[in-house]
């Protein structure tokens, strides 16, 4: 049930993103269980959550959506980006859909009080990498879908257990 | 090296971490360049927030970080799963972190937390590359060890 309403702020942080930056509209997929990338270059963009929550949120797509996405964003043609331009352009997308998550979830779960901080993004690029969480932790997956394409978003998220004594 | 010895700093914290958790002595040294690991490799980050803000990564290889789960767990390093190895190099980050979030509040002298640390993640694969996005300072160093060399990055930033 939590993973649900999680699910749909996630989605909700996505789409006010994309629609509002870069014109893109987004509809939610099903999970298929297979790999969205299988051995084409990809990119997974990052950024942690600290603070009465912790986790962190990660958006991954393939190498040609963060190229149309990047162009957006710079309203310049995708053929005269450079890979530095994206790695920029899709850290920045990821903090943005964090922020938006953020509010969100402080709204829907904390009563308005934020609830985490956010750290810095880090966009990782190539063809044969998973992204992992550390411990039994599952890590669940919304499939998106935009400008023709399928990207996901990962989201973990843990209340802080608090030590007393 | 940096003016405000952070770099120093990354380095005091990797070894006493690398001393005390994984019973190996290392040396660091600045090292500026682009990092890349050509075999199988891991990158364990570990994201952080409060008065600063940034992110700590290690980056191994794959048998490197087999050895150091190894020593963490008293078992051999050809015996560890894959989770196990990518656990036990999300945990050194999460220590590293951990540390250096003491180190840095001693510094400026203060009774408070400096920041919060997020769930570490970590990247296991043989063809990727891993940057930090951020207009913030990087500071890095590489180990040696007597098995191989390593890295680990700060990007750290006062919010």
């Amino acid at each position: 049930m939590i993973d649900e309403l999680l699910g749909q702020l996630v989605i909700r942080s996505a789409e006010e993103v994309f629609e509002t930056m870069m014109s893109l509209q987004i509809t939610a997929e099903e999970l298929s269980g297979e790999p969205l990338f299988n051995g084409e270059i990809h990119l997974c963009a990052t950024i942690g959550f600290a603070g009465e929550w912790n986790g962190f949120i990660s958006l991954q797509c393939s190498e040609g959506l963060a190229y149309r996405v990047t162009s957006k964003m710079l309203s310049a043609d995708s053929t005269d980006i450079k890979k530095n331009e994206v790695w920029d352009a899709m850290g920045e997308v990821v903090n943005m859909v964090g922020g938006k998550f953020k509010a969100f979830f402080a709204e829907a779960f904390n009563s308005g009080i934020e609830a985490f901080k956010m750290s810095i993004p880090s966009v990782t690029m190539g063809k044969n990498y998973q992204l992992f969480v550390v411990g039994n932790d599952t890590m669940p997956e919304t499939v998106l879908k935009t400008d023709g394409e399928l990207f996901s978003v990962k989201l973990v998220l843990k209340k802080r257990r608090h030590r007393f004594g | 090296m940096d003016k405000n010895g952070i770099t120093e700093d990354v380095m005091k914290t990797t070894e006493t971490v690398f001393k005390s958790m994984v019973f190996m002595d290392i040396n660091g040294t600045e090292y500026p360049d682009v990092i890349y690991i050509p075999e199988k490799h891991l990158t364990a980050m570990v994201g952080f927030a409060g008065s600063y803000m940034g992110l700590v990564s290690i980056h191994c290889s794959d048998k490197f970080a087999r050895i150091v789960g190894g020593s963490m767990l008293s078992m051999d390093a050809d015996n560890l799963s894959d989770e196990d190895v990518r656990d036990a190099l999300g945990e050194i980050a999460n220590i590293i972190a951990g540390q250096y979030k003491a180190r840095l509040g001693e510094k400026i002298q203060s009774d408070e937390q400096v920041f919060e640390q997020s769930i570490p993640s970590v990247i296991y694969g043989d063809d990727y590359e891993t940057h930090t996005v951020t207009d913030a300072p990087r500071y890095c160093a590489k180990f040696e060890t007597d098995y191989e060399s390593f890295y680990v990055e700060l990007a750290l930033k006062r919010t």
